[in-house]
């Protein structure tokens, strides 16, 4: 494929705008901005004022019909992503979904079949753009590495999502069952669970409790919950959309050593020899042992993310690999891992039961589909 | 001016009760002076014998409360005798100051408190020390003070309470349900489970995930994870284990006016207060903008090394209690840690128990019998055992 990957952009509303703006500014080496799409005339008009000579859409089938282009970037409310992204890679055009890559494990594992196709020839890829930040990467550098061992413990707290009423009034879909699913987990915190995973694996099981609370919302904005994982692991995940000052803390702990992260810093505290080796030698009843700790903070290597967004990292590794061919930073087919995370939580909070891994994702569309139905819309203006 | 000090006797001086023997005698209380010590073991008595200079030593802890040389009994035997000793020693009318736990259930500790609410004057104290840690004592300034507004979620992972095989191997009743009737929960943080209550309030509902012999040859629990909730609508996180190392002991309570951060290293502790400049809820009504910048007012209080440690009083804290306790005696002052208050940090540990055991939630408050019975279950399993 010679040239830039031409990128068109689906959905212009938040997000969608600042990819448009993105690839606009030339901040994507390898692509440039095709055409816009949005049904809604006042977000076309603003994409309009920005991208003079860009076409723009009134709907992806159009978009199809009508424009040259290579690739699209999703960014549409979660219940359509996968729709649309079928449209484009059986057309062969190549897909960037925008996270959660659905709003259901059902949906998102027959989409999983559906790439493994082998007439589909066009890729795809999902929004995960933290995977990108030098302290995730870091740390995903070190545990493959062996740095903790075997890992033992997690300790999650993600608050610092703070959304008020304002934010849930501005769209009646968000934080609604109807809507998208779901409230933090599936629209906020899907990043953290999905760096979760990639850095720790997948638990076996997982017992939760969802709460909405100080919002006018129908969808949970706090949850707590435990994953267990084999060999005695656990992990603590408590998440919060009403917390100012919210923390987002994510501890890893392995028989080697620790490491503690936030946004822009990680610690590590670790020794030379695995814990059950100290345990089994030692004669001292309080075995205390000599620690070290390094710690590391990212200024100058996060200054792109504050600049730009950790987004453009993603839009560039999505046009580079589709023209290298090579693998994703983070691939479509991984999409469904956090989403069954947030699936899992959901369905052991509504059903009160620890839930298995992997679940009967049938089963959960069925409860959420009920639930959505049954939903009450809050009140939003 | 002998006769204006608080004549304390020791019941049990092991570990902790040899060295708040120890202490005492080496007057860091000058309001107290020792006056007798109990141990049943042998090695004990000529321990005391040979160390404690001037100080009776007595085989049984009857002869010790019923000696009229003594105003105030310190019981510092395994847990199980807490509640028993306790009372015997509030019936001859002596002051009483109770080691951590009160007990290691509820109906024992619940008996022991409408006793001691009989008998008004007599000083009932318990050994709750982390209470005078300048950090802990900030935060409860703080909330008490009404700067947090509404408490929204508190969390600690309080995991470096590091004790290896051949911890659990020196026998005894350690780690032992017959012995000391638990692990981690019981030994080791009682401590926080009373901060985590005095904080955080009590309580409606827990639940809990409680792990027996995580990579130990142990019967006992040494891996347990609480979800608590509250009356207002506020969550909790309590995690603790015995095997993590290098483990973590971070505190966080997030409220209404901010969040509060306490962490304690060996060789550091730090106190953060993120305070806002307004109440969320009131910010949250009067926002209009999407995503609103924060009203952020940072304030570091308290961060200190382990010198600042020892200026600060965070080590040597039994000694704030006992002179706590020997001025609430002589001069009426108000407890730092009543001894009846020792029945909430308990009533969290069985409660995560009974949680863990039968893997439901459990409501606060809960049927005392059924946690009885599920800990003789486990006792019966073990040799020696014990009739609750």
């Amino acid at each position: 494929m010679g040239g830039k990957i031409r990128i068109a952009v689906i959905g212009l509303g938040r997000m969608g705008s600042v990819h448009a703006e993105n690839l606009l500014k030339g901040r994507v080496r390898n692509a440039c901005l095709a055409a816009g799409v949005d049904e809604n005339p006042g977000a076309a008009k603003k994409f309009q004022a920005k991208a003079r000579g860009i076409p723009v859409f009134s709907s992806y089938v159009e978009l199809i019909e009508k424009a040259e282009f290579d690739a699209a970037v999703i960014a549409v409310p979660h219940y359509f992503h996968l729709g649309i992204a079928k449209y484009l890679l059986e057309r062969g055009k190549h897909a960037l979904i925008e996270k959660p890559i659905s709003v259901t494990t059902e949906e998102a594992f027959e989409f999983g079949e559906f790439l493994r196709r082998s007439d589909i020839k066009a890729r795809a890829a999902v929004m995960y753009n933290q995977r990108t930040n030098p302290v995730y990467r870091k740390a995903k550098e070190l545990i493959d590495g062996g740095a903790l061992g075997e890992i033992r413990r997690i300790n999650l707290i993600v608050a610092s999502w703070y959304r008020s009423d304002a934010y849930y009034k501005n769209n009646a879909w968000r934080a609604s069952l109807s809507g998208e699913g779901g409230g933090v987990l599936i629209n906020q915190c899907v990043h953290q669970l999905d760096i979760l995973q990639w850095l720790a694996g997948m638990p076996e099981s997982i017992y939760a409790k969802i709460y909405t609370k100080g919002r006018n919302i129908t969808a949970e904005n706090e949850a707590t919950a435990v994953f267990r994982y084999g060999n005695d692991s656990i992990c603590s995940f408590s998440a919060s959309g009403r917390e100012l000052h919210g923390t987002n803390r994510l501890e890893i702990a392995g028989d080697k050593g620790r490491l503690v992260m936030s946004e822009y810093a990680m610690k590590r505290y670790y020794w030379n020899k695995p814990e059950p080796e100290v345990n089994a030698n030692t004669a001292k009843g309080y075995g205390n042992i000599k620690k070290r700790t390094r710690r590391k903070f990212y200024g100058l290597r996060l200054i792109p993310d504050l600049l730009y967004g950790q987004q453009v990292r993603i839009l560039r590794d999505f046009a580079d690999r589709l023209i290298d061919g090579g693998r994703f930073i983070s691939p479509a087919e991984e999409g469904i891992k956090a989403l069954s995370l947030i699936n899992g939580v959901y369905f052991s909070a509504w059903t009160g039961r620890e839930i298995s891994l992997p679940f009967d994702a049938r089963e959960y569309a069925g409860l959420l589909k009920l639930k959505a139905e049954k939903e009450i819309p809050a009140n939003k203006n | 001016m002998e006769e204006k000090k608080v004549r304390y006797g020791i019941v049990g001086i092991g570990k902790m009760g040899g060295t708040h023997a120890k202490k005492l005698l080496k007057g860091l209380d000058k309001n107290a002076r020792l006056a007798a010590v109990c141990d049943t073991s042998k090695d004990r008595r000529e321990w005391a014998s040979a160390n404690l200079k001037g100080v009776k030593v007595y085989e049984n802890y009857g002869d010790l409360i019923s000696d009229g040389g003594v105003d105030a009994v310190v019981v510092a035997t395994p847990h199980y005798e807490h509640p028993v000793i306790a009372k015997d020693a509030l019936s001859e009318g002596k002051h009483v100051l109770i080691e951590k736990p009160a007990g290691v259930y509820i109906k024992a500790v619940r008996e022991l408190n409408e006793l001691a609410l009989k008998r008004p004057d007599q000083v009932f104290g318990i050994m709750y020390n982390q209470r005078t840690n300048p950090l802990y004592l900030k935060a409860k300034e703080i909330i008490d003070g009404g700067l947090m507004g509404g408490i929204k979620r508190i969390n600690w992972v309080i995991t470096n309470w590091y004790r290896p095989q051949a911890y659990y191997d020196q026998g005894g009743w350690r780690g032992t349900w017959a012995g000391e009737g638990g692990g981690v929960l019981i030994n080791q943080c009682p401590h926080q489970l009373d901060l985590f209550q005095w904080l955080g309030g009590m309580p409606v509902k827990v639940r809990a995930s409680v792990k027996t012999g995580v990579g130990r040859d142990i019967a006992v629990e040494n891996d347990v994870t609480i979800f608590s909730e509250y009356a207002n609508g506020a969550t909790g996180v309590f995690v603790t284990s015995t095997h993590d190392s290098p483990g973590t002991n971070r505190l966080e309570i997030s409220g209404d006016g901010g969040r509060i951060v306490i962490e304690q290293n060996l060789l550091k502790e730090t106190f953060v207060f993120n305070r806002l400049s307004v109440l969320e809820p009131e910010f949250n009504r009067n926002n209009k903008k999407f995503m609103p910048i924060v009203p952020k007012r940072n304030q570091r209080l308290v961060t200190g090394s382990l010198k600042n440690a020892y200026r600060l009083g965070i080590v040597g804290q039994h000694m704030n209690i006992f002179r706590n306790f020997s001025r609430a005696v002589l001069f009426g002052e108000r407890l730092i840690a009543p001894g009846i208050e020792g029945i909430n940090g308990l009533t969290l540990s069985n409660a995560a128990y009974l949680s863990g055991w039968t893997d439901k939630d459990v409501t606060i408050p809960f049927d005392d019998q059924a946690f009885i019975k599920e800990l003789q279950k486990r006792i019966d399993l073990e040799k020696g055992g014990r009739k609750l």
